[in-house]
């Protein structure tokens, strides 16, 4: 972390990773020095310590709960569908007569091979905005406009956004590969998956995993879109091994592969 | 690393020193948790008591923090164990006062804190139960906290050095949101953190509440 981020985060964003250890010696010394003059900032980690302690002493048992209410809560296929037909299909409230229909369908037979789309998955990637005190660049200000505009589902203006923040950030601009791929779903989710693969093929080559996995997974949903089974079948296959979407491409490659048969 | 040639160190850099026998660093850290234990007690109990609450707790502390065997820092640690003196002090307060006496400056505890072991809470099980049901709806209610907490604790169990555990809670996050760098990872963790409080003192996770 730069000398400048850290004179930036005001001490009380540092409060839960001081209580959950996650600081280094020179971050917890400043945040230490911080709480001495912040009597406030004393009274939230008196007030929160039993807490924290139970959270470090027993992370297993607070893990293991965390990740059954994730499971139970986790969208359904028809939930998910929804999410689908609400982003593509106008109007809208045709949508829930449509998921009934589609659900239906799902259950009751094999996915068609010549409807690809239904294969595809398109919840927008996550996306926290975080205030960012004195943008540094004309990039930056337009990534941090755009994703403003993604964040309140407004795809088509993120993008146009997204695409003047890659026309004028120079090398020094260290989010060229998130814009790329917000830029790709932001495409995807405005309805238009051949535009969203170029972006998309760029940030699939990044170094940060993250982006380039995920960046892999939009890739094939556009493909699905498009009906372009054997594309979209190489790139999931890639991403068997991935922890975050090895489960979901597996899926796919399955319904890719039920739909063939058919 | 004897601290003549130091610059300053954190409670828990001290911590280790004192236990290592280093006598300045062990004289800094308890003259350091006195100060915060001064500031918190002094909003907490009267003026009169406060002394001997902050006193009590320190001797404790100072009998003690050889001994813990958790993960839990020096400074969290120490203010577990003020919470139940300060607990004890109101407890035996109570026992000699009437019912009718208003404790105008007992707000900020519930009868969980109210213990006899102040190292160790009887009521922690009762505690850890809310805290269960505090964490679970938080889950349900805000997904990404949920996750960004369960990776973290899923961080915790593979253990290792702080950096290392730090470095891996950030990597994990950064599977569902690759945007996220390590400053944004602090804030969205506060932010989290403040809606289990928020969850915590509402009482969501009590038992037989229904989220």
């Amino acid at each position: 972390m730069s000398h400048e981020n850290k004179r930036r985060m005001r001490a009380d964003d540092l409060l839960a990773a001081y209580e959950l250890g996650l600081l280094d010696e020179t971050e917890r010394q400043r945040f230490e020095q911080a709480t001495l003059g912040a009597p406030d900032l004393l009274d939230e980690l008196f007030d929160h310590a039993s807490a924290a302690q139970a959270l470090r002493e027993d992370p297993e048992r607070f893990a293991a709960l965390l990740r059954e209410t994730l499971r139970e809560a986790e969208p359904s296929l028809a939930e998910r569908m929804t999410d689908w037909l609400n982003a593509f299909l106008q109007p809208k409230v045709l949508a829930p007569v449509v998921v009934t229909a589609a659900a239906v369908f799902a259950l009751v037979m094999l996915p068609d091979g010549d409807d690809l789309r239904k294969i595809a998955v398109l919840d927008p990637a996550p996306y926290v905005q975080v205030d960012v005190r004195g943008a540094d660049s004309d990039a930056a200000t337009l990534y941090f406009d755009a994703m403003t505009r993604y964040t309140d589902e407004r795809y088509g203006e993120a993008a146009d956004l997204l695409d003047e923040a890659l026309a004028v950030g120079d090398e020094t601009w260290h989010q060229v590969a998130q814009a790329q791929m917000y830029l790709g779903v932001s495409r995807l989710l405005d309805g238009d998956p051949e535009a969203a693969l170029v972006p998309l093929g760029v940030s699939a080559t990044s170094s940060q995993l993250p982006i380039a996995e995920r960046s892999r997974w939009y890739q094939a949903q556009a493909h699905l879109l498009i009906g372009n089974a054997a594309a979209a079948r190489e790139v999931l296959n890639g991403l068997t091994a991935s922890p975050v979407f090895g489960a979901q491409a597996a899926a796919q490659l399955e319904a890719l592969g039920e739909a063939d048969e058919s | 690393m004897s601290l003549a040639q130091s610059p300053p160190s954190s409670l828990d850099e001290l911590c280790v020193l004192a236990i290592d026998g280093d006598e300045r660093a062990r004289s800094e850290l308890f003259e350091s948790l006195r100060v915060r234990f001064l500031q918190v007690a002094k909003r907490r109990v009267q003026g009169d008591h406060l002394e001997d609450v902050v006193q009590d707790a320190l001797r404790i502390v100072l009998d003690k923090y050889h001994e813990r065997t958790g993960q839990t820092g020096i400074l969290i640690w120490s203010f577990t164990v003020l919470r139940n003196v300060i607990g004890n002090h109101y407890q035996s307060r109570n026992r000699d006062v009437s019912r009718t006496t208003h404790v105008e400056d007992w707000q900020s505890f519930s009868p969980a804190a109210v213990v006899i072991d102040p190292l160790r809470d009887r009521e922690t099980d009762e505690f850890n139960g809310r805290l269960e049901g505090a964490i679970a709806t938080l889950a349900r209610k805000a997904p990404r906290c949920g996750r960004l907490f369960a990776n973290l604790l899923d961080s915790y169990k593979h253990g290792g050095e702080q950096r290392e555990v730090s470095a891996r809670a950030l990597a994990m996050a950064q599977q569902e949101d690759p945007d996220l760098t390590r400053n944004t990872f602090y804030v969205a963790l506060h932010r989290c953190r403040a809606q289990l409080r928020a969850l915590l003192e509402a009482g969501e996770g009590s038992p037989g509440h229904v989220a």
